[in-house]
Order: C-alpha cells, then sequence, then structure tokens
C-alpha cells in the first residue's frame, strides 16, 4: 500500500524540487544514495556488443594489445602466438583491422565514400587472445578469435562532412623552393636540414592550426544517438596441454545490436535512440561445485530492447531484458529485468537521480524457481546517471 | 644522409604517367612538381584531393630524355578523416611507362597518424 503511494509521491517531488534543490549541495547521504543508484544501474544487463570480442569471450581486459598495421607485423605477431615446441603462447592479445593492413593503402577517402562494402571492411577488426588455466599444474590453455563489424554507421565521420573537407582542400601545401640534392655533401646535408626544419615549421605553423580552425567552423558534430548496426562473434577453443596441435572447439559467442536514432525525425533525432540487442553463448562449460557433477554444458540467451532519451538537462531510459539458460538434463532457467531512469539537472554538476529496477526469474533457492526483486532508488548526484557516461562513451567510441 | 632515390625511365616508352595514391581513407591534398636538374625552379605538374572523383594520375608530357637527371616531388597535407586511436596514413606513388611501374617504383610510405602531417619527398629521374 506504502509503495502505491511512493513512486507518485518521488515523481512529484522529483518534478517540483529543482528551484528549492539549487542552493545544497551533495552530502554522503547524497552520495550514498548515488552508490545505490550505481548497483541498480551495475544490475543492468549489458546491451553493447564488446570491442573485441576475442578478449570478451575470454573475459579478459588485457593491459598491453599488439595492433599491428602492417602486414610483416600482424605475421609476426601471430607467429609468436605459437612457440617452437608447439605451446600456445599465453598472455597474448592482438587486435587488427585485416582489410586496412593488406589493402589499406590503396584505399582513398573518395573510395571508402563511394562503396558501403569497403565502408564495411574498414570497420572490421578481428581479436585474437590467449590465456591459461590460473593454476600452475593446469596447462589448459584458452583461445579465441573475435571479428568485430560496423554494418551501419550514420555517424560515420568519414561521410556527409563536405564541407569540412573543403576548408581543408583550401589550405595550402608545402612547398620548398630548393631540393637537397647537390653534389657537395656538406652541402646536401646543410639543406636537407634546412627542409626538414621548412617541412616542420609549415605543419606547426600553417598545417596544423589550419585544421584546428576548419574544426571549430564545420566539424559535424556526432549525434549521441547514432543509427548503427553492430555484429560480432568469437569462437573459442581449448588445449588441455597447451600444445597447439591439441587444440578442441570449445564455446561460440555473437551478439548484435541494432540502434535506431529517429534520423529525420524531428523533436526526437538529436533527442531519442531505442536499441535492440540480441547475444548468444553456445557450448558454455560451467564448473561449479553447486551443479551436479559439478559441471555442465549450457547455452545462454540474452535479447533486450532499451530506449534513452536526453537533453542538456534531463535523462530518461527504460530497459528490459530476457535471459534464458539451457543445459542438458534440467528444466530452461528463464529470467526476464526492467529498469527505469530518469535523471534532471538541478543546477551545474548537481543531478536529481530517479531508478527503478526489477526482476523476475529463476532463483535457485526457491522451489518454485520464481523470484522477485524490485529497487527504487531516488537521490542526487553530480552527475546524471543517463545522460553523461553512457553518452559519453557512445560518442568517443572509435567509429 | 639519404640517398637520392630514383625511377628509371626507357626514352622509348613514351611519355611517363605518375600516381599518387593517399590511402587508409585519410584527407589528403596533395601536389606533384618537377625540379631541375639541381633541385630547383620547381613546376607544378599534378595537383588534387584525395576525396574528390578526379583521377589522381598525371601524364608529364614531352620527350623522356629531357627529364633525364631532373626531380619528381611530391608534397601532401595528410589529415585524419576520423577520430580515434592508431589511425594509420599511407602514400603510394607510381611511375608508369606504358602501364608498367618502371624501376624504383612505386614509392611508398606509411606511418602513425596521430594528426595532421605533411608527407614531402622526391626521386630523381634516370632516362635511359
Amino acid at each position: 500500500m506504502a509503495a502505491k503511494w511512493l513512486v507518485p509521491m518521488l515523481a512529484a517531488t522529483w518534478l517540483l524540487l529543482p528551484a528549492a534543490a539549487e542552493c545544497q549541495q551533495p552530502s554522503d547521504t547524497f552520495r550514498s544514495a548515488a552508490e545505490m543508484e550505481l548497483k541498480v544501474k551495475n544490475a543492468v544487463a549489458d546491451l553493447t556488443v564488446p570491442e573485441s570480442p576475442a578478449f570478451a569471450a575470454l573475459g579478459l581486459s588485457p593491459e598491453t594489445i599488439i595492433r599491428p598495421a602492417t602486414p610483416r607485423e600482424f605475421a609476426t605477431a601471430l607467429l609468436n602466438g605459437v612457440d617452437r615446441s608447439g605451446h600456445v603462447q599465453t598472455g597474448l592479445a592482438i587486435e587488427v583491422a585485416p582489410y586496412l593492413v593488406y589493402a589499406g593503402s590503396r584505399v582513398t577517402l573518395s573510395d571508402y565514400r563511394a562503396s558501403r562494402v569497403t565502408q564495411v571492411l574498414s570497420h572490421t577488426t578481428a581479436s585474437f587472445a590467449t590465456t591459461k588455466a590460473s593454476s600452475d599444474e593446469d596447462k589448459t590453455v584458452r583461445l579465441a578469435l573475435g571479428v568485430h563489424a560496423t554494418l551501419y554507421d550514420s555517424e560515420d565521420p568519414r561521410l556527409d562532412n563536405d564541407q569540412l573537407l573543403n576548408c581543408y582542400a583550401d589550405m595550402p601545401v608545402f612547398r620548398p623552393l630548393v631540393l637537397p640534392v647537390s653534389p657537395d655533401l656538406t652541402v646536401r646535408a646543410q639543406q636537407e636540414r634546412q627542409l626538414a626544419e621548412d617541412r616542420r615549421t609549415f605543419e606547426t605553423s600553417v598545417l596544423i592550426p589550419g585544421v584546428e580552425a576548419c574544426r571549430t567552423k564545420f566539424q559535424r558534430n556526432a549525434r549521441w544517438n547514432g543509427t548503427s548496426w553492430i555484429v560480432a562473434v568469437a569462437p573459442t577453443w581449448i588445449a588441455p596441454t597447451g600444445l597447439a596441435g591439441d587444440l578442441d572447439g570449445g564455446s561460440l559467442a555473437a551478439w548484435t545490436s541494432l540502434s535506431y536514432g529517429f534520423d529525420s525525425v524531428p523533436g526526437l533525432q538529436n533527442n531519442a535512440q531505442v536499441t535492440g540487442h540480441f547475444r548468444h553463448l553456445s557450448n558454455e562449460l560451467v564448473t561449479d561445485a553447486a551443479l551436479a557433477g559439478g559441471k555442465e554444458t549450457r547455452e545462454t540467451t540474452i535479447a533486450g530492447v532499451r530506449f534513452r532519451a536526453g537533453t542538456t538537462g534531463f535523462g530518461l531510459s527504460f530497459e528490459a531484458s530476457y535471459i534464458r539458460t539451457a543445459a542438458a538434463g534440467r528444466a530452461d532457467d528463464t529470467s526476464s529485468r526492467l529498469a527505469f531512469g530518469a535523471d534532471r539537472r538541478l543546477a551545474d554538476n548537481l543531478w536529481l537521480t530517479l531508478s527503478m529496477g526489477g526482476d523476475h526469474g529463476v532463483s535457485a533457492g526457491t522451489p518454485s524457481g520464481l523470484s522477485m526483486l524490485g529497487a527504487l532508488k531516488f537521490g542526487l548526484s553530480k552527475d546524471p546517471s543517463i545522460t553523461d557516461e553512457q553518452l559519453r562513451k557512445l560518442i568517443a567510441a572509435p567509429k | 644522409m639519404a640517398d637520392i632515390k630514383s625511377v628509371r625511365l626507357n626514352a622509348a616508352d613514351g611519355p611517363p604517367n605518375v600516381e599518387i595514391t593517399i590511402g587508409h581513407a585519410q584527407f589528403g591534398k596533395y601536389e606533384l612538381q618537377l625540379f631541375d636538374t639541381d633541385g630547383r625552379n620547381p613546376v607544378v605538374v599534378g595537383s588534387g584531393l584525395s576525396h574528390d572523383k578526379l583521377p589522381d594520375n598525371f601524364q608529364i608530357d614531352g620527350d623522356p630524355r629531357s627529364l633525364n637527371g631532373r626531380f619528381l616531388s611530391w608534397s601532401a597535407n595528410i589529415i585524419p578523416a576520423a577520430a580515434g586511436a592508431n589511425q594509420q596514413f599511407s602514400l603510394t606513388v607510381n611511375v608508369r611507362q606504358k602501364n608498367r611501374d618502371v624501376a624504383g617504383s612505386p614509392i611508398a610510405v606509411q606511418g602513425a597518424l596521430p594528426g595532421a602531417h605533411v608527407e614531402f619527398g622526391f626521386v630523381k629521374l634516370e632516362v635511359g
């Protein structure tokens, strides 16, 4: 009964409080509320496609990633993956855009802008990672190969930017009057130094300031809510002996996210986005003492949808997700989750935050297999929970 | 001190054609210049942009023998066309006669492109 009145009361307060709250500063109480809210946010299913599927499939966040830029570097990186005795080297993390490595020198900006296939190939990356079991005795090595492709991106900075490119095109090019070709080697060395100095001076005093001026004037601001379609897949293999020759099939993970940014829809095209996400993990071997036999092979499917809308002073988010886990010898587990959040800016660096979340699904401790979890959080924080971090990440993400 | 690179033209194969390719889908504005035999008095023989639809190859008219000992240079403003780390650039110059690369061609440079960059280079034309 209390809950029946709680939500409208808090909602009314949330709408009416701004003027009164402008003078307030975040306190420990507010910080605590924000931390609680963060827990709700963290409980929301991740509906993004990993940039490096191989690392995600192995649960890795490697500190050092090899990013080969030439075919030679790529081949060297792969050859270093196996030692002379055939053992897979562990701790390896490689990320590469194969098309650009092998054909990048022939891909002009004109080619790119004219061909959708070129755009997709240029935005397709492969990742490769290896890891070993945590104990010294266990020689098991896991290996993953991932492919990530952006099939469509309405905010591709290489497209729809003619004004910026025309501005770049108006800048002069470096034109030396003398080449360092004197037959006198001393003179030639001096000519080379002069040419290098003149080139540097042109770059720093003409080109770089010119580029900055063009960007300030004409750079198209990418919408945070662009329309895009991203897919990724990552098979994994396991070598119980650590030898490359003993690699055997492991799991297969696949992700896809389709976002729609209400392109050309007045009132929404800069303020709203809806994202559908689907993920499937097959043949995942899970070891757990609580399971019959200590382990099982699972198939996991996650589907979700998220709606986000926001302005500079207001943010709104709604997410719904569904998770299904299947394994031989037992009934399927299914659960669903709903989450809602809203932010309203009260003053600079002061946001009023409201978030609610709820789960519905299987609980191992309940004979019926059903449980309900709910949460309602309300408080003040220095940063908006929806429009700030998530959107900054989206905007900053390399296209 | 770097050696002076050269390309070898055949006097009997007609006027050479020079193509410049700025790769990795980066913005490029370029000029090709022909210098005299002592590296002075440049003349522009071609210019263009990497994002337009115009061809990026240029024929150097006249008897190839008149090019012997002269220098062909290229200068390009290369600007990252997208944000993000690990941007690369490449510039390739092909000198061809009868649609085939001559000896010493192509000349290619590649590297990281953290920001706007001036790429400049030249070759000596030797005619046999």
